[in-house]
């Protein structure tokens, strides 16, 4: 993708709702100008576990146990996913910067998390995916329950809305590489991963 | 439209955006990407202060020609040193009475079976302070740049394996080098639970109720597309953090799914991997219980346990194991103390009789094993043994003397000490250096000739530059030792 010169500059700061767009809604947004900064924060084990918590309306059991026994957070993943553990380990402070490992860390997490979250929701009161009629197949890209899920999604994981390019992006999550439709629940479970994966979510 | 790696990649500036193998860091001068050249470090934190003068260089109280004297000396009774048959190196057996401590190991036992590899060499350190001294025994006290010796041998035989370096063990040992030239693929990668570590290998599998591999995949194209498309993304591009970790992501974490780790070091037997979870124990799971019984209950033998795995199938070709702080049990026995070897400020003797014990044993258990298995598993590499070098790396020695006449004692930090090395890539069966009985001090030998000089003194980064050469690692400074590295 090509950088363009001089851009117009956009308030379009992680975690802030609304991207300081102006007018229709589906107009492309306008470009950002990239940080000179560039001081992210590596958002760490025991902040991520709780934002996902609290995005997914999940309890720390619920969230992700390795093999249904192992918290993966406090006794798997804790290291790789930034935390660090001075009574066992002896690791005083937390690692500068993520480990070959954390990729996948954050990927069970993230996966793990968003199933229980689906499958809950399908098995009683939904509590995050309220638009799908998550028995049966994944509606249509175009189907009004698919961009508010994806705006669902958005709002509980990044606190912002998302842009229209990124509701048509999620949206083609609805059907598999074939092109058939996925089911309800699978399209659920992607689309949340993806956007609790990315790293948005990851980096402050 | 989703865009594929290699294009996210350059798009994000990623430190891989010119290749997608490996780290991305094109082939280092020096570097060996063949396995039949490939050489394997394992080091063993001995955390806390393990002395070699009551494991493997004891004195005992018949060569301290003065009875008062011995009687305030670190000295061991005639009837508690052995040396076994054709050995060069003396033991210390263990105590008979160590409660509430069980000695679980019998170090005459580790010289028969691998004394013919075994080097002690006297030596002293250069710091009293645990997390200083424990650097400094694989740092080399700065002498190769400030890089680790698993650093320099993940750097020289792993630009082509997944996770080159491994580590298990704590504090200083754990931290990484200060050379920031090193390749970022000989980055210590921290492991902080070796049982489980199998999960960190996988990103989907063994998730129950998540959708197909294939379908996983459209949404991490689909997660690609969303970090390079979103305002976020392209605000910050070029942040090293972000980069990094994306590096990892879209090539690491590719290539190690596609290995099947999750698989090949899975220590969970059949019957602790619930069916819904759809894995299955690494066929190497024999061998591993074999060489450590009590793995699954047992931290250190969990440990040599992935250890050798991750040396067995190409994955690492340096790890470290280290001695936990916490006591450990078997059966109701207790087989290690608290706060490792340092438990010796409490009661000497009996800590580094323990202690020493379970550190030979876990050895005992890797050793063999590495004896045993071919190397990737092909019979044309040799042995795994053929390629090795064992390190007991530890803090610093310990106090020599005690209250006159004590039985038990405890004892305060020392600078002089001795290593243990064990590997057919040296000349083994041999102390180098010795120990004065008159003081309980070690003193050096002669680089050349081997022979014992009272006047010379190792410190650590002779231990690290002997380490460097018998693994075939060049750099400025590095002291030789032709009389103890085979083929120098």
């Amino acid at each position: 993708m090509k950088r363009s010169t001089p851009f117009v500059l956009v308030l379009a700061l992680a975690g802030c709702g609304g991207g300081g767009d102006t007018g229709d809604s589906k107009d492309e947004p306008a470009e950002v100008a990239p940080s000179t900064r560039n001081d992210l924060q590596w958002k760490r084990a025991w902040a991520v576990q709780r934002d996902l918590q609290n995005a997914l309306e999940l309890s720390e059991e619920e969230l992700c146990r390795e093999l249904g026994q192992f918290d993966c957070v406090r006794e798997v993943h804790l290291v790789s996913l930034g935390g660090h553990d001075a009574i066992e380990s002896a690791i005083y402070e937390s690692l500068p910067e993520p480990l070959a490992t954390t990729p996948i860390a954050v990927d069970r997490l993230v996966l793990s998390a968003c199933t229980h979250r689906v499958d809950a929701d399908a098995s009683g009161d939904a509590k995050v995916f309220t638009s799908l009629k998550l028995g049966g197949d994944a509606p249509s890209a175009t189907d009004p329950a698919v961009e508010k899920t994806i705006e669902t999604l958005y709002r509980r994981l990044l606190a912002r809305d998302p842009k229209p390019s990124e509701v048509e992006t999620v949206s083609t999550l609805v059907v598999d590489d074939d092109g058939d439709a996925v089911s309800a629940t699978d399209f659920a479970k992607l689309a949340c991963y993806a956007v609790g994966s990315s790293t948005e979510f990851l980096f402050i | 439209m989703t865009i594929d790696r290699r294009t996210f990649l350059k798009a994000t500036g990623g430190a891989a955006a010119a290749t997608l193998a490996g780290a991305g860091l094109q082939a280092r001068a020096g570097s060996t990407p063949n396995p039949a050249d490939r050489k394997l470090l394992f080091v063993l934190a001995a955390t806390g202060g393990a002395s070699i003068i009551d494991s493997f260089l004891p004195v005992p109280r018949s060569e301290v020609d003065d009875d008062a004297l011995a009687d305030t000396l670190s000295v061991y009774e005639d009837s508690q040193v052995a040396q076994p048959a054709g050995s060069n190196i003396r033991c210390v057996q263990p105590f008979a009475n160590t409660s509430p401590w069980t000695v679980e190991y019998d170090l005459r036992d580790f010289v028969k079976r691998h004394g013919e590899d075994m080097v002690v060499m006297a030596h002293e350190t250069t710091s009293v302070n645990h997390f200083v001294a424990s650097g400094r025994a694989v740092n080399g006290a700065g002498i190769h740049g400030g890089r680790t010796i698993m650093e320099a041998v993940a750097e020289r035989y792993g630009e082509e394996l997944l996770l080159p370096n491994c580590n298990m063990a704590l504090g200083g040992y754990l931290e990484p080098g200060t050379d920031h030239t090193v390749a970022s693929f000989a980055r210590g990668e921290v492991v902080s639970a070796p049982r489980v570590f199998a999960a960190a290998m996988d990103g989907m599998r063994g998730i129950p109720g998540a959708p197909d591999r294939s379908l996983v995949e459209r949404a991490r194209a689909v997660r690609r597309d969303l970090d390079m498309d979103s305002d976020f993304g392209r605000t910050f591009a070029a942040s090293p953090l972000r980069q990094k970790f994306l590096d990892y992501r879209e090539n690491r974490q590719p290539q190690l799914e596609a290995a099947d780790l999750i698989t090949k070091l899975q220590l969970l037997p059949q019957d602790m991997l619930p069916p819904e979870y759809a894995l299955a124990p690494s066929p190497q799971l024999d061998a591993v219980h074999n060489a450590f019984p009590r793995y699954l209950e047992d931290e250190l033998q969990a440990q040599g346990a992935l250890a050798l795995l991750l040396a067995y199938y190409g994955v690492a070709c340096s790890v470290t194991l280290g001695l936990q702080t916490e006591p450990a049990f078997a059966d109701g026995d207790i087989i290690a103390t608290p706060i490792a070897f340092d438990y010796s400020h409490t009661n000497h003797p009996h800590g580094q009789n323990v202690m020493w014990g379970r550190v030979a044993k876990v050895l005992d258990g890797l050793i063999t094993a590495l004896k045993s298995i071919d190397y990737l598993g092909d019979p044309s590499l040799g042995k795994m043994w053929d390629r090795s070098l064992v390190y007991v790396a530890t803090d610093f020695g310990r106090e020599k003397h005690r209250p006159s006449g004590a039985e038990t004692w405890g004892t305060a930090h020392n600078l002089n000490n001795g290593a243990l090395f064990v590997s057919p890539l040296l000349k083994g069966n041999r102390v180098y250096g010795g120990v004065d009985p008159t003081t309980c001090m070690t003193y050096g030998f002669d680089r050349d000739s081997g022979d014992p000089d009272p006047g010379a003194t190792m410190l650590e980064r002779d231990v690290y530059s002997l380490i460097a050469q018998a693994m075939d690692i060049d750099f400025t400074g590095r002291r030789d030792f032709p009389a103890i590295v085979r083929g120098a």
